[in-house]
């Protein structure tokens, strides 16, 4: 199991390493200059030069992206061009939005999605069935943009005054009312993956449910109770966990959407704001967050997968792959 | 929770499991079609009987539908199907799931498949034990699960921690025929193809373990198959089953020495002989028809060698008796075999 984490861990490295490399680059090929629109365009140009010189735009880009890099292994990802204020903080205040976002997200997907999936495979070709599966089909296809913007006309022009559409109340301020100013944004979140998971679990159960060892366990007397809950479902859970883990990944990069839109200042919020003004380390650090969050997601998937199925385990343990 | 005066009974009748006129009917495309329209069975203590047929004439369902393992939309319907006495149609699903695994089980043809890939062999054995065996206390599972494989020639000592892809496809097939046999109260083992997919020499060792399960508990078995050479080596008696219904009944000597239904006979010449005349393999033409097909006459009678004539075509043949053999077979040269070429004379 140590093996295996170290390995996944080190395979995470080159992937990150490639991944800050283009970023890096679409950023700066983006058009758009960070030391015009800090001074202003009607600035004088030696103010211009010198905003250029303090965020050291005047280097090539190969050593902007050293230096960057190095500060980066430190640690250190640079400071604001726009309040001064280092990214790492900013990125530290706003995370815990989005990730409670994310996590409420998480839990609406594994909450309704398993048990649509795993009710629609065991009434299979029923009329229960066809409600389910036309119902994930709708979630599936509609994107989360579209979602949001639904929500926030309802609850906000048709039937004002129940949920809360716009802003954020921090945690720590009203635990309750945070939680109500999240639900809406989160659902949008969560909808196509819904849908997505309803699928998966309901084809997998299927699959799972035609395999001999239930037959063979049928046929040794278990509980049909048993048969789905213990040996069915567990292993129907495979493929869903993986494709969780990377829904993970997307619901960090889908709330840049969703949180425009309810108007949440969490990590996608900032992404937006700080690329509109081109604040270059604001930018670059949120997207190289991102990333490592989705990377290290992955490898917790891969790993928690290992636990589940013993021959992933035990292979690595006796040495073969 | 069978009482030893119910078996009695059963070694009295001289029949452990009967089935009378069982129909399986699944559904596709909310079509009912019918997999199996014809079965009898009779199993006597400790007899093999055999199950063959092409893939696709039922065998398997016939077994499922035996042991209530079908869930709807599939439909089963007999008139009886009585095991030690007990007709298994006015159980209660609870008291037909302590059946399963309890007084009849059944092993499958892929052992790898057979058992769950993400559980250990001993957790799974522990599990059928905690089923069927109340006699046990619960520290006492390993030691029986040890003992039971011992049986089956396995020396399960500091394996019961390990996964069922750590072990070979034979000994797999050994540890669920362990697994099987678990129940002290077992009558009958149905074995689904349990050695096609072993190589030869593990094929041979499996199907010894079954005949010494035979002999040593009284075991009665039916056990399908494709290969006629396993019939000829296991079984006291056979069932041919042509598109879903018996069309044979013989023991196995006279099913080999004088097989009686075209379909047998046609089966047994199938067989290529050894050494090799040069002579071009003879090969059954046509393919079983499929199983939604309407079909009036005998559901042979378009690949048969020895058809009659049009009868074959409007009459569907009822299982005649043999009189010189004691079997039953579905076919109306039966009656009289002088009628070859006649017409219309037993319709």
């Amino acid at each position: 199991m140590l093996r295996m984490t170290v390995s996944r861990l080190v395979s995470a490295v080159p992937v990150l390493l490639l991944i800050s490399i283009v970023a890096f680059t679409l950023l700066r090929l983006a058009p758009g200059d960070p030391a015009l629109l800090s001074v202003g365009l009607e600035a004088p140009p030696e103010a211009l030069a010198k905003a250029r010189a303090d965020m050291r735009l005047d280097d090539p880009m190969w050593m902007q992206y050293f230096t960057w890099l190095g500060d980066l292994v430190r640690g250190d990802l640079g400071t604001s061009y726009s309040d001064k204020s280092p990214v790492t903080q900013t990125i530290a205040d706003r995370l815990p939005i989005t990730l409670q976002l994310a996590v409420m997200a998480l839990f609406m997907i594994i909450a309704v999605g398993v048990p649509l999936g795993v009710i629609s495979a065991l009434r299979a070709n029923t009329f229960v069935d066809q409600v389910i599966r036309v119902g994930s089909l709708a979630g599936i296809s509609v994107p989360n943009f579209v979602v949001a913007l639904f929500l926030v006309l309802i609850f906000g022009w048709w039937f004002p005054g129940y949920m809360p559409y716009q802003g954020y109340t921090p945690f720590g301020e009203n635990m309750v009312e945070s939680l109500r100013s999240t639900l809406l944004p989160a659902f949008a979140l969560a909808a196509p993956q819904i849908g997505l998971v309803a699928r998966l679990t309901r084809s997998s159960m299927l699959e799972v449910m035609g395999q001999e060892y239930v037959s063979a366990a049928r046929a040794m007397g278990v509980r049909e109770r048993v048969i789905i809950w213990k040996d069915t479902l567990r292993n129907a859970l495979l493929p869903v966990i993986t494709v969780l883990g990377v829904q993970t990944g997307f619901l960090l990069g889908g709330s840049v959407v969703v949180e425009t839109v309810f108007g949440i200042p969490g990590l996608g919020r900032l992404l937006v704001e700080s690329f509109t003004i081109r604040d270059y380390p604001i930018t670059i650090g949120v997207m190289m967050f991102i990333a490592a969050v989705f990377v290290f997601v992955n490898i917790v998937v891969d790993l928690l997968y290992g636990v589940i199925n013993p021959r992933i385990r035990i292979g690595y343990a006796s040495g073969k792959e | 929770m069978t009482n030893p005066s119910t078996a009695a009974t059963a070694v009295e009748t001289d029949e452990v499991l009967r089935v009378t006129d069982l129909r399986t009917t699944y559904q596709f495309r909310g079509l009912p079609v019918p997999a199996v329209k014809r079965f009898s069975l009779s199993v006597k203590p400790g007899e093999i009987v055999g199950l063959v047929g092409e893939s696709g004439s039922g065998k398997s369902t016939a077994l499922k539908s035996i042991l209530g393992m079908l869930r709807p939309p599939a439909q089963v319907e007999a008139e009886e199907i009585i095991l030690t006495g007990r007709d298994l149609r006015s159980l209660s699903e609870e008291e037909m799931r302590k059946v399963r695994g309890g007084e009849m089980a059944m092993i499958f043809q892929d052992p790898i498949n057979s058992f769950n890939p993400s559980w250990t062999i001993g957790s799974q054995f522990r599990r059928v034990l905690s089923l069927h065996r109340p006699d046990l206390e619960r520290k006492e599972y390993d030691e029986e699960i040890l003992r039971l494989l011992k049986g089956v020639g396995i020396d399960g000592r500091g394996k019961l921690n390990s996964y069922p892809f750590q072990f070979s496809q034979g000994q797999l097939q050994r540890i669920m025929i362990a697994v099987a046999c678990a129940s002290k109260e077992l009558k009958v083992l149905l074995a689904d193809e349990p050695t096609t997919s072993l190589d030869v020499t593990i094929e041979a060792q499996v199907l010894e373990l079954l005949r010494t399960l035979r002999v040593e508990r009284n075991l009665s078995m039916v056990l399908v198959t494709h290969d006629l050479s396993v019939v000829a080596e296991m079984c006291d008696k056979v069932v041919v089953m042509y598109a879903g219904q018996v069309v044979e009944v013989a023991d196995v000597f006279n099913l080999f020495e004088s097989p009686q239904h075209p379909y047998t006979q046609q089966l047994l010449q199938a067989i290529p002989g050894f050494p090799h005349d040069g002579e071009r393999l003879y090969a059954m033409r046509g393919a079983v028809p499929g199983l939604a097909t309407e079909i009036q006459g005998c559901w042979f009678a378009d690949r048969c060698d020895s058809k009659l004539g049009s009868i074959c075509d409007t009459t569907p043949p009822p299982l005649y008796p043999v009189t010189a053999t004691g079997g039953l077979a579905a076919c109306h040269r039966v009656p009289d075999p002088a009628i070859a070429g006649g017409e219309g004379k037993n319709s």
